[in-house]
């Protein structure tokens, strides 16, 4: 029995992953052709404000530049109720709060970026604050 | 006693008993007691059982809704074409797509209302008609089930007049008396009023429904084309409240749309000297 069930997760693992290594756009909604999709930034910086709205839950943050300049950033995340199926709440995380964040930069140079699910990565004060819907067995857009 | 002291047998007819039992419950217990715990695919041997023609549940088609394409997509008669390049032009021109009427918080239409969000959709049935609840506009489409004809000469509708019917364990949806101010999808594709929507929804297992979506439109395509979407059962969410709010759509746009596109739009005057 343990066989049979053991044989059924792998086929169901194997299944799960044919389904999900189907390549999907990112950014349906609007294109993301605006980013840089083929790099990551990664900066420590404080939080301004937490944006709880549609299209896209913003998050501002302040961030020292090469030039030891406070540069301002805007960060587009996830719907307010993907966010709150991925463990947020609209006060994850406050002004004040410090952040290290890995997002996608505009190709313009414009001091925006998208955070998503698989290698976005936003840790504060230690703890990470994930994207990934419970109960959604796709990995991600990529 | 020889009868306390004998050996016991591997295969004594108690303990055959008892392995056959545990087998048994083993084998069931999966099946009925706990059809939310094998959330993962419903896949061989084992698999939960489910109604193929109860599509109660929320269901998620993945990031941007998860709307897509199937094969290529007809080619487009003269006014159609015309219609979609008015709407792609800012694509042309590298920028990102802000034209699309959903962004205003216009009613998407059918199949574009697929294509909004990472959000879920959610069927009620009952016998007269099944209500398709889309949570990314906070809106509903009624699906008539009770054998009634399409109105004639009836207003056009930004969802169309639906009627379905059962193929075998396939919902099929006809939709008809569209109106033509809604796209496709947010590529820009464009519809006119004699668009024929065909919806198949297919229930493969517990978890999952693939949607086929027949695009009938012969005032703007030479031949009907294909869209899909591959949805999952979500056993643990609740139905969101998520409305398009104009403001909120403005501010998306003036601070991250326009900003990010800002090295590729035309300056709206002239610099002073």
């Amino acid at each position: 029995m343990h066989i049979g069930m053991k044989t059924a997760l792998l086929a169901s693992c194997a299944l799960t992953a044919l389904l999900t290594i189907t390549p999907k756009p990112a950014l349906a909604h609007h294109g993301a052709a605006a980013y840089d999709m083929s790099k990551s930034i990664t900066l420590d910086g404080t939080v301004t404000n937490l944006e709880w709205n549609n299209p896209h839950c913003l998050l501002h943050f302040d961030a020292k530049n090469d030039k030891g300049e406070v540069q301002h950033w805007t960060i587009e995340l996830y719907n307010p109720l993907w966010m709150t199926r991925a463990g947020w709440t609209r006060s994850s995380l406050k002004a004040g709060d410090p952040i290290t964040i890995t997002f996608h930069g505009t190709k313009s140079g414009a001091p925006n970026g998208y955070i998503r699910d698989g290698d976005g990565k936003l840790t504060s004060n230690g703890k990470e604050l994930g994207f990934h819907q419970a109960g959604d067995e796709r990995t991600t857009e990529r | 006693m020889p009868h306390n002291n004998a050996p016991r047998l591997c295969f004594s007819r108690e303990r055959v008993i008892g392995l056959i039992t545990v087998l048994a419950i083993a084998l069931v217990i999966p099946v009925s007691a706990h059809p939310q715990a094998a959330a993962s695919p419903g896949v061989g041997k084992g698999a939960p059982t489910f109604s193929p023609r109860d599509l109660s549940g929320l269901w998620f088609g993945g990031v941007g809704g998860g709307l897509r394409v199937q094969g290529k997509i007809a080619p487009m008669l003269p006014e159609a074409q015309a219609r979609f390049d008015a709407n792609t032009a800012e694509l042309k021109s590298d920028r990102t797509i802000s034209a699309d009427p959903t962004f205003r918080c216009e009613p998407p239409g059918v199949p574009h209302i697929y294509g909004i969000g990472g959000y879920s959709i959610e069927f009620m049935q009952t016998p007269a008609r099944i209500i398709i609840f889309y949570e990314s506009i906070h809106t509903f489409r009624t699906v008539w089930m009770d054998g009634r004809k399409p109105p004639q000469d009836a207003d056009p509708l930004w969802m169309g007049f639906s009627v379905g019917r059962w193929d075998g364990n396939d919902l099929v949806v006809d939709t008809t008396g569209f109106n033509d101010k809604t796209w496709l999808n947010g590529a820009g594709y464009p519809h006119s009023e004699a668009l024929h929507l065909i919806e198949r929804f297919h229930r493969a297992d517990l978890n999952h429904m693939r949607l086929d979506i027949t695009i009938d439109d012969p005032k703007s395509y030479t031949e009907p084309w294909k869209m899909g979407v591959n949805f999952t059962l979500q056993p643990t969410w609740e139905f969101g409240e998520s409305f398009c709010i104009p403001t909120n759509q403005e501010n998306f746009k003036s601070e991250i749309i326009e900003e990010n596109d800002k090295d590729k739009l035309a300056p709206k005057t002239a610099p002073n000297k």
